[in-house]
């Protein structure tokens, strides 16, 4: 593992289970995701991506293999434990329903600030500043529903960020987009990614994003099928 | 209105109408039954009437007092009880005739009874009037006799210890009596038990005079289990008395306090 | 606590649905604290001013006497005890007896109480109830005696009886009296049976000079049944400083049908309150429960988020702890608003047979209600602990949920 190494996975198997029937999701993955890196898992459908990247978020375990975030081995921390890594560690942009529908923009970009312990002078600072620089401050004492689920996604990208975390996870983020919608969150990510030195990681099948991403892993039934620096 | 217990049940005057012929008192040796020592234990007193002095001393939660009474006793039905003392009660006192009953005052008159008062102790404690006009030691009970050797035992003389069981029926308050009776037909001791086995009280005899064919005790000392106490002395005893019904009447009450 | 507030807000419906199963079941238990409350110091004003005080100095039962009391011979030294004494607010002498009473050829059981007639106004109202002729003074040397036991003995104001004291333990007394009046009994085996006369008169015939059969008491302060501890306070004192041969009985013993009222009040109320409290209960979970499902998606952000699981559960009690102290303070308002209504209004007028009834044992035939702060305290700490207890379900469940399947979660 190299210095900027923030995430390594060893082996990593997922198989669900369900009463009768066994579904591998993933198969023996090993891979590094480093500091600035905008990386991209993708694949067809049932792939594994979105596995893959909720095993690295801690949102879920493996059933066999290992990860480590930031040199921390991820297996034998409690559910607690994980979400307090999450918390302190990650960024995550979901697909949909990313906000809190009964708080505003600026409440919803400041939400994991409050769950730090930010007091809230700080955190409302640090909100209006993210929103701001991402060209969506005027949007700040509105509710989710009153906004377009393209500044929807924004506002969820600065949450994702507002906390510096080590690295963004974003699973399918553009995937409810239209094509201007998409390419303008993709590009905002981006800036961040080469101004700010932000890392991401999607999980994602859009080609849009796909092109853009400077690191490509692709994944087939679960394993990795190529791995491509771009 | 009642103690419990107010009973002398054997205790002295009677009424039996003379049901039978009076006994003869011997020693005898003869194999008696339970039931005929009972009777001839009864047979003390037994007579058409009867007239004497009683004198009672009584002791009800330590303190004592002391009443006489003149009493008249006319076959069952008919008994006169005059107070002679103390002397704020002279002059007073109750009447039977069959189940009525009166208390006579020379303050208030004459006041009719309730039957049931007929059970209640005259004076708190000591005897009811039912145990002074009528005998109860009847047919209620079973009896059963042990004979006793009084060589061994200096200071009784009984001779016998019966014990009397109520009939199942019979209007009777005791669980069971235990007398102690002498060869001579008097008895000594008589212990009166409740229903649960407990002793209630206990009457013992003493003085026992002759008069004519019979033998009884003219003093009974009464105990009971409170430490309640009525020493009764029976004086001037006299059995087939003239005595006429119309003596038992109110008036008789009221003459007596006209002429004082 | 703002996200919790606006959930709130945004489904009033159910939010008032809770405040009210928080609410109702809080305000219903004041109002019935404050309906028992007053009946039972009602009952016990009425009960122990009819005869009993609130306790009595007795001699102690020493050989059965049947319906008679014990009989003190002279309750000297068991008044000097009451004397020194410093929270008695009254007491009376009083004398007791069963006895027979005579008219011509009529004679009935009777129960003859002697009182001193100026003292024993806190404990009768016979003195009202009077029809005819007049009450008692402590010169009287007369009887007054119930309309139903002249009808029996063919009496008229005037006329004249004998009475025999038949007191086990009292020598035979018998004296005339005269019927100084007639009174209208609460109870006809009252009119019946008691025949009040002075306690000079009643010791003429139970012959004695001093004799009594109880020493009735009231003490300080004392109001209801609530006051027990202060009553049983002041009969301990009273043992202590009384000589041999005495007892003191407190109202309850002297009341074995008010003893098994009071014994049957608290397992009533506690059996109320209970199924009270359940179902507000069920409400609150049912409630909380359906919010928690509706949020199901955004709980599991939350969770994805990094909020650890206390955070969820706290946040679901914050919002239930919010409804629960909303629904708390308006009970209580609720509930004491109308017991403060209903006192201010001297209570709610009864009518019909219950009022009839009521006057009948000289109580107003009103329904009163009063409260005390222990009880509110009671009432609403009892509910604010139950919705609690009740959201703590809903609560864990959402702090278990697992993020990516709760974001799944289609309603």
């Amino acid at each position: 593992m190299s210095n900027n190494t923030l995430i390594q996975t060893v082996d990593l198997e997922k198989t669900y289970v369900t009463e009768t029937i066994e579904t591998p999701a993933l198969r023996g993955v090993s891979t590094e995701l480093h500091t600035g890196e905008f990386t991209a898992v993708a694949g067809p459908s049932g792939s594994g991506k979105s596995t893959l990247l909720h095993l690295l978020g801690g949102l879920d375990r493996p059933t066999s293999g290992e990860i480590y975030l930031e040199g921390q081995a991820m297996s034998g921390l409690s559910k607690d434990q994980l979400a307090r890594l999450r918390l302190t560690n990650l960024g995550f942009v979901f697909q949909a329903y990313n906000l809190i529908p009964v708080l505003t923009v600026l409440e919803n970009t400041a939400f994991v600030l409050e769950l730090q312990g930010i007091v809230r002078s700080e955190r409302i600072r640090r909100a209006r500043r993210i929103l701001d620089e991402l060209g969506i401050g005027q949007y700040a004492d509105q509710y989710p529903n009153r906004i377009s689920g393209g500044q929807q996604q924004r506002v969820a990208v600065a949450r994702a960020v507002v906390s510096d975390p080590s690295i963004v996870l974003a699973d399918e983020p553009t995937a409810n987009l239209d094509t201007a919608t998409s390419l303008d969150l993709i590009d905002l990510m981006r800036r961040l990614n080469e101004e700010k030195g932000a890392t991401f990681f999607f999980a994602t099948h859009d080609s849009r994003l796909l092109d853009r991403v400077n690191r490509l892993i692709t994944l087939v039934d679960g394993a990795v099928a190529h791995d491509e620096i771009r | 209105m009642k103690r419990s217990i107010g009973v002398l049940a054997v205790v002295t005057m009677v009424g039996l109408l003379a049901s039978g012929p009076l006994f003869a008192q011997e020693s005898a040796d003869t194999a008696l039954d339970a039931q005929a020592i009972l009777d001839r234990v009864n047979a003390a007193w037994q007579g058409d009437s009867f007239h004497g002095i009683m004198r009672l001393e009584i002791t009800l939660a330590g303190a004592t007092k002391a009443h006489a009474l003149e009493v008249w006793t006319l076959g069952e039905e008919l008994a006169l009880v005059r107070v002679l003392e103390p002397e704020v009660d002279l002059n007073s006192g109750y009447l039977q005739l069959g189940d009525d009953l009166w208390y006579y005052s020379p303050v208030v008159g004459s006041i009719k009874l309730p039957a049931m008062a007929i059970g209640d102790a005259l004076f708190g404690a000591g005897p009811s009037l039912a145990d002074v006009s009528r005998g109860t030691l009847s047919d209620d009970y079973d009896v059963t006799v042990e004979e006793i050797d009084s060589s061994t035992n200096e200071e009784s003389e009984a001779r016998w210890f019966l014990t009397l069981v109520p009939h199942l029926d019979a209007p009777v308050v005791f669980g069971q009596l235990e007398i102690l009776v002498t060869a001579d037909f008097v008895m000594e001791m008589l212990i009166y038990y409740d229903q649960r086995g407990e002793v209630l009280q206990t009457a013992v005899f003493s003085d026992v005079i002759e008069l004519g064919e019979r033998k009884f005790a003219t003093t009974i000392v009464i105990e009971d289990s409170f430490g309640d106490r009525t020493v009764q002395r029976i004086e001037s005893p006299l059995f087939d008395v003239e005595l006429d019904a119309s003596f038992f009447a109110i008036e008789t009450f009221e003459s007596w306090g006209e002429s004082e | 606590m703002k996200a919790a507030i606006r959930h709130m807000m945004r489904n009033r419906r159910r939010t008032i649905l809770t405040l009210l199963a928080v609410l109702i079941p809080i305000y219903f238990l004041i109002v019935m604290f404050g309906f028992i409350n007053a009946m039972v110091t009602d009952m016990f004003e009425s009960s122990t001013r009819f005869d009993t005080g609130h306790m009595q100095i007795r001699a102690v039962e020493t050989r059965a006497t049947g319906s008679a009391q014990p009989l003190m011979g002279n309750p000297a030294d068991a008044l000097a005890a009451l004397d020194s004494m410093d929270d008695i607010e009254w007491s009376t002498v009083r004398l007791d007896m069963p006895a027979l009473a005579s008219v011509g050829d009529h004679t009935r059981t009777v129960f003859v109480r002697g009182v001193v007639p100026e003292e024993i106004d806190p404990v009768s109202n016979m003195a009202d109830r009077i029809v005819e002729g007049e009450f008692l003074t402590s010169q009287s040397t007369g009887v007054i005696v119930g309309e139903e036991l002249a009808k029996l003995l063919g009496l008229s104001l005037g006329d004249e009886m004998v009475l025999l004291g038949a007191h086990p333990e009292a020598g035979l007394g018998a004296i005339h009296v005269p019927v100084l009046g007639i009174f209208n009994a609460p109870e006809a085996t009252i009119g019946r049976t008691f025949v009040y006369t002075s306690l000079g008169t009643a010791r003429q015939l139970a012959r004695s000079a001093t004799a009594a059969t109880a020493i009735v008491i009231r003490i300080d302060g004392v109001r209801g049944p609530q006051d027990a501890a202060r009553m049983e306070r002041a009969a301990d004192e009273l043992r202590a400083a009384l000589p041999g041969g005495y007892e003191v009985q407190g109202w309850l013993e002297l009341l074995p049908v008010m003893d098994g009222y009071m014994k049957i009040l608290t397992p009533m109320l506690a059996i109320m309150a209970i199924v009270f409290f359940g179902l507000g209960a069920l409400v609150v979970v049912n409630t909380l429960y359906l919010s928690v499902m509706e949020r199901t998606r955004e709980i599991g952000l939350i969770i994805a988020l990094g909020a650890s699981r206390l955070r969820v559960m706290g946040m679901v009690l914050a919002e239930a702890g919010m409804i629960t102290v909303a629904g708390v303070v308006y009970g209580v308002i609720v509930g004491v608003g109308i017991v403060l209504i209903v006192q201010a209004f001297g209570g709610i007028p009864l009518w019909g047979q219950m009022a009839a009834y009521m006057r009948e044992v000289g109580v107003p035939p009103v329904l009163r209600m009063s409260i005390t702060a222990p009880q509110v305290l009671l009432s609403a700490g009892a509910m604010a602990v139950v919705a609690m207890l009740a959201a703590w379900l809903p609560a864990r469940r959402a702090s278990k949920l697992e993020p990516m399947e709760a974001m799944r979660y289609v309603e």
